[in-house]
């Protein structure tokens, strides 16, 4: 089992490191300079970059940037807000986003869990018509679908909760955000909730625990939850990323100031740390999130560790 | 010894062939599962109704997707006997209510979707746009077709080294999240359709290759591969004749599950703003113009968004349906 764990965690971080680089490459390819204002003299622009570091060769500056990285230091962003530690710029939006992110995963898969065994226990009948024809519509309109019309509808027409984000009352100008987001979550989870627990139900030994007798309520947890949670823990992790990328949009729609809208926000000025940084940081959260789950299956699932084959 | 009991050749004459009950090849029992129910016929009508709309539809309204006529921005939708292309439109001065068809003195003009702030029809532009979103989804079953398939099916024939190379690479590619990646390459390349799929050709095919590499480490031990090699097929032969035959049912569903993806993936970039250039028309950048028009005109957005839906429903339930009548279980 430890050498398992161990074996896991060494590729997490050599994915990570080839990540790294990976972004570094890929922003030496990026056109334009963050340097871009025009009253800047060749000269003023050349001192500029040479106090940057920014004409050292592309190894060397990897390296570099790597060991500040071991010691915290991420950089400092180069225009959208001069000469600001990254660290402290992302320090402050990463619970933002954080708070919204999962708010919007726990009322998404509650709302899921709870609307796939509905829909199972009533396989074929009106109940199951109705979530799975929610769950089509939830998988198929984008999340910033949702937050374009609930801003319309909600914030702008009926004034029920305030348009943008308003950080003096985080807690009444987030539901519409997470709202927007949890849509996705739930439709997913709720259809694979739904056919797990399908399956589960169907298998011998919930037959032979139905014949025994056993109560509907028992059944539900010790036999049928029991034995689908593990792939809906599965697929909850892989919305994550979901999750990541809806927030971009969501952020941008609802001005909340998080990571999501620091990223599209430094894109589109070159802001070369800023970028790397959040680009990492989203890697990170992902690549985290699968060492997590590799181990949780390592733990519950013997074949797993032991043989190789399977995935 | 009695002859009742011995066996003997019958004629040909004698064969009789149960027709009544004979079994279906598996594509057709396919079909028929697919055909047996209601929403999946419906997705599939939906799919070839939009198909349709966006091979005629720019061309039926009379206005080109492309053509400006700045006298006529702004005009709301106006439909025979159903909408008047009256708008209410409110500032800060209250509200005052106009139709600009009336203005212009245009009694015989119908713009159904209405036109934009250049004077551009809405029409066009909308199933111009879905033009776009299908053709990156038939580019994005295509890569599917031709990178993924090949990948995993090799990587998962062969085994051992091979196998473990290619999955260690797909582990690591894999755990970039796509959208560092495209963001990062629309930046890098020129913004435009071309880049959208190249894009999806570096982080589109890992899902399918891993379908497909499962599907083959399920199939290679049967007996059916066994007796190819023991005939003395090639490795290729049985991989690409053999196994691929058998495993076209989950190929194919998983096509279909991927296609959404990637139409999604276009309107997200077009939104934030690194899809396609300004000019351009597809439903991302359409929904985006609409969104920054939609407090004063809500009814530029409608049309783009509502188009979009209903084929991202399409797909989805076309390949729900395909799942089930291939019978591959859940594909994640």
């Amino acid at each position: 089992m430890k050498k398992y764990i161990l074996k896991k965690l060494a590729l997490s971080v050599v994915t990570l490191l080839l990540i790294i680089f990976i972004l570094f490459l890929l922003m030496e390819l990026m056109p334009g300079s963050p340097f871009n204002n025009p009253k800047l003299t060749p000269e003023q622009k050349e001192a500029l970059i040479r106090s940057y570091g920014l004409d050292k060769p592309v190894l060397q500056r990897y390296f570099l940037y790597l060991g500040n990285m071991l010691k915290g230091d991420f950089g400092i962003s180069y225009s959208l807000s001069i000469n600001t530690p990254v660290l402290t710029l992302i320090r402050s939006r990463l619970p933002v986003s954080m708070g919204i992110g999962v708010s919007a995963m726990l009322v998404g898969s509650a709302a899921g869990l709870a609307i796939g065994f509905l829909a199972a226990f009533h396989q074929g009948k009106a109940a199951d018509v109705i979530c799975m024809i929610v769950s089509v519509i939830g998988i198929s309109v984008p999340s910033y679908i949702f937050a374009i019309a609930l801003s319309y509808f909600v914030g702008f027409r009926w004034n029920w909760l305030p348009l943008l984000y308003d950080f003096r009352s985080p807690v009444i100008s987030s539901v519409m955000p997470v709202l927007s987001l949890s849509v996705m979550v739930m439709s997913v989870i709720a259809r694979f909730t739904r056919d797990e627990a399908i399956a589960v139900m169907k298998s011998d030994y919930v037959m032979f625990a139905r014949s025994q007798g056993i109560s509907n309520r028992t059944l539900l947890f010790h036999y049928v939850i029991r034995n689908s949670i593990m792939q809906v823990i599965t697929v909850m992790t892989l919305l994550l990323v979901g999750l990541l990328t809806g927030s971009l949009v969501t952020e941008q729609i609802f001005s909340i100031p998080g990571i999501g809208f620091l990223l599209s926000s430094a894109i589109t000025v070159n802001d070369y740390n800023v970028v790397i940084t959040l680009s990492f940081l989203y890697a990170a959260i992902y690549v985290v999130a699968r060492l997590f789950l590799d181990i949780l299956y390592g733990i519950i699932d013997p074949r797993v560790r032991l043989g190789g084959n399977e995935r | 010894m009695n002859t009742d009991f011995q066996f003997h050749v019958r004629q040909a004459e004698e064969l009789a062939i149960d027709r009544s009950f004979s079994g279906d090849s598996f594509f057709r029992t396919a079909i028929k599962r697919f055909f047996s129910r209601r929403s999946n016929v419906f997705g599939l009508v939906l799919l070839c109704l939009l198909i349709v709309m966006s091979i005629i539809g720019p061309h039926l309204s009379g206005f080109k997707y492309s053509e400006q006529n700045l006298e006529r921005a702004n005009m709301a939708p106006r439909v025979p006997g159903i909408l008047s292309g009256e708008e209410d439109l409110s500032g800060t001065n209250g509200t005052i209510h106009v139709n600009r068809y009336e203005e212009l003195g245009l009694t015989d003009t119908y713009y159904l979707f209405g036109t934009d702030e250049l004077g551009r029809d809405l029409f066009s532009r909308c199933f111009q746009g879905l033009r776009v979103s299908i053709l990156i989804a038939l580019a994005a079953a295509l890569i599917d077709l031709v990178i993924g398939i090949n990948y995993g099916m090799i990587s998962g024939y062969f085994g051992g080294k091979v196998d473990l190379v290619m999955q260690q690479f797909i582990d690591i590619a894999g755990s970039i999240p796509s959208l560092v990646i495209v963001t990062l390459l629309m930046m890098v390349l020129k913004p435009g359709v071309g880049t959208i799929i190249f894009a999806l050709m570096l982080t589109g095919w890992m899902e399918m290759s891993i379908i497909a590499r499962t599907e083959v480490i399920k199939r290679k031990e049967e007996e059916f591969v066994l007796a190819a090699r023991t005939l003395g097929a090639g490795k290729f032969f049985i991989l690409f004749r053999e196994i691929l035959p058998n495993i076209t049912g989950a190929l194919i569903t998983e096509i279909m599950v991927s296609i959404p993806g990637a139409i999604f993936l276009e309107t997200f970039l077009s939104f934030i703003g690194l899809g396609l250039p300004i000019g351009s028309c597809s439903l991302g950048s359409l929904i985006s113009n609409g969104f920054e028009n939609c407090l004063l005109h809500p009814y530029k957005l409608f049309p783009s968004v509502v188009v979009l839906i209903l084929l991202m429903i399409g797909c989805n339930l076309v390949a729900d349906g395909l799942r089930e009548a291939f019978d591959t279980g859940s594909a994640r």
